[in-house]
């Protein structure tokens, strides 16, 4: 059984690739390019209002270059996680990209659009028959929650993109998926062993993160055969060691050695990490447990408001050595005026504690100089503006104890000084439901077949 | 003698592992290193807690890693990440106390 060549660009579509990189991995001869676009690592607000996390125009580039590396070269391209959060709002937006860059390119070629989000119908009724939990830290799921979301998506296994490529797909865009995934389904297809496979693509998509030096900007190579791969970097600049691939296992996970996929968990306690050159690693040993259910994993927003923020800068040394009093005074005062309820104040001291909070172990040790935000959420986007515009005029004027002077307390960065973000979101759904039935799998992803770009 | 943590670690870093939890890795180059940490006990839910001034509830997991050389733990977030409040949306810049922790 010969080598499955895997080449992942970074992790992170549209965070702009090396295109060097990406040049001398196909050079090393790959069967397949895969391309992780996004995550839940960035806060609930791209699946909550629908908005794409990346830059277009560096997507556009990112895309370009890995279409046409794909293309010239015969190799199918694989994309999950389309837009960021991966909900269908977001997939129309990478797949708008894909039809102008082969407009503009002159390509052609059948894509395969996956996607992930979630009639509410299927979690419900999940949740009705206590098949749900939660994961770690997050609060048990009820209907009322699940209802009230904006969107709700699934993360897809390797198993929609494997359906894709049986139908001939030569680029496929997928909704929210698992990352491990998206780069292990070709050689799952190539009758590669699941876990190993799924191993690979844990350290596929974080780009050259298991690399010295790491960097998740740069493209990552994995030499699939049938008990052990191979992980090496295009960049000259970079080796893949024993050591780096080891330490990268734990990067961003709960627990070091068990890591949860749909239709099992996957066993590192027993892997070994071995130099296959000077530059790169061979990884074996990956175990398996598959899950007596299959389950996949739903993530929904919920939208808890609207927020509008002031900003300000303060070096008076009388109004710090008396901040926490001064934030106090005008918290009180912007509610007596403005006699709104439902209304939730939040103040970051940056130069104090403003990272930390009540976890700050210096908080004694105020700098020369703070940085003031104040936020509101409110029901409205009008409400929280108006309350904010209060604690700005309040900030401004407060008499606190013991000033040497007399008014302008705050310097402000901004003007406008009241600054309006939209909407605040949350991740309400963060669970796990075991399927009815593994051909779930598939069925909860449905795959719409397009021709792009000029026929024949 | 005793020591600190940054004296002997290669990297301290905190990051998400999931919009719920920040995890904290203590990546070691050097095998000695790696065991002393290990061996001086200081990693444990209730330190951790102590340290970071947050309930022992809220210290999920202690987990030592020795094909990677690398000691964590895990905190549930007081408020998820980019929730209103969150100060730190990808759960970075939360690792520095770790700096100054006296190892035996």
């Amino acid at each position: 059984m010969g080598c499955v060549r895997v080449l992942s660009p970074g992790g992170s579509l549209g965070y702009g690739t090396n295109s060097d990189s990406l040049r001398r991995g196909l050079e090393l001869g790959l069967d397949v390019i895969g391309a992780d676009s996004g995550s839940t690592d960035m806060g609930a607000y791209y699946l909550g209002s629908g908005k794409a996390y990346h830059s277009r125009a560096t997507m556009k580039r990112d895309m370009t270059l890995i279409l046409k590396a794909g293309l010239s070269n015969r190799l199918p391209v694989l994309i999950g996680n389309a837009g960021g959060a991966g909900a269908d709002v977001h997939l129309d937006w990478a797949r708008a990209i894909i039809e102008e860059i082969a407009r503009e390119n002159g390509m052609s070629f059948r894509l395969a659009l996956v996607r992930s989000q979630q009639d509410k119908g299927y979690l419900r009724e999940r949740v009705r028959a206590g098949k749900v939990r939660p994961m770690p830290g997050v609060p048990e799921l009820t209907v009322e929650r699940l209802d009230a979301c904006e969107r709700v998506v699934a993360q897809m296994g390797f198993e929609p993109f494997i359906e894709a490529l049986d139908q001939g797909a030569q680029v496929v865009l997928a909704g929210r998926a698992c990352d491990s995934g998206i780069y292990a389904a070709y050689p799952v297809r190539e009758g590669r062993d699941p876990g190993l496979a799924l191993h690979m693509g844990k350290i596929l998509e974080c780009g050259a993160m298991s690399a010295v030096p790491p960097t998740g900007r740069d493209c990552l190579v994995a030499k699939v055969d049938s008990s052990s791969f191979e992980i090496l970097a295009p960049n000259p600049e970079r080796e893949v060691t024993p050591a780096s691939v080891a330490a990268h296992m734990v990067y961003e996970v709960e627990h070091p050695y068990l890591q949860g996929e749909p239709t099992g968990v996957l066993d590192f306690s027993e892997v070994r990490f071995e130099a296959a050159s000077d530059r790169s690693t061979r990884v074996s040993g990956t175990r398996f447990h598959v899950h007596d259910a299959p389950t996949l994993r739903f993530e929904g927003a919920e939208q808890v408001g609207f927020r509008s923020f002031v900003l300000g800068g303060i070096r008076d040394p009388f109004l710090i050595a008396q901040i926490d009093e001064y934030i106090a005074g005008c918290t009180q005062q912007t509610l007596d005026i403005s006699g709104q309820d439902g209304v939730d104040i939040n103040w970051i001291v940056y130069g104090r504690d403003g990272v930390m909070g009540a976890m700050e172990p210096e908080r004694d040790r105020a700098a020369h100089e703070l940085g003031v935000l104040a936020q509101v959420l409110g029901p409205t986007q009008e409400i929280a503006h108006d309350v904010a515009a209060l604690i700005e005029a309040r900030m401004i004027g407060f008499p606190y104890t013991g000033a040497r002077t007399r008014t302008a307390h705050v310097a402000f960065p901004f003007s406008p000084l009241v600054n309006d973000t939209g909407p605040v979101y949350r991740f309400s759904v963060l669970h796990i439901a075991e399927l009815e039935a593994a051909s779930d799998l598939t069925r909860l992803f449905p795959i719409e077949y397009v021709r792009v770009g000029a026929a024949g | 003698m005793s020591t600190k943590l940054i004296d002997l670690v290669q990297f301290l870093f905190s990051k998400n592992a999931g919009p719920y939890l920040v995890t904290f890795d203590a990546v070691f180059d050097k095998e000695d290193s790696y065991r002393r940490v290990c061996d001086s006990g200081v990693f444990t839910k209730e330190r951790m807690a102590a340290l970071f001034k947050v309930p022992v509830e809220r210290i999920l997991s202690v987990h030592r890693y020795d094909a990677g050389r690398v000691i964590k733990f895990t905190m549930i977030r007081e408020i998820s990440s980019g929730d209103f409040g969150d100060r730190s949306v990808f759960g970075s810049q939360w690792w520095p106390p770790l700096i100054a922790l006296e190892i035996e």
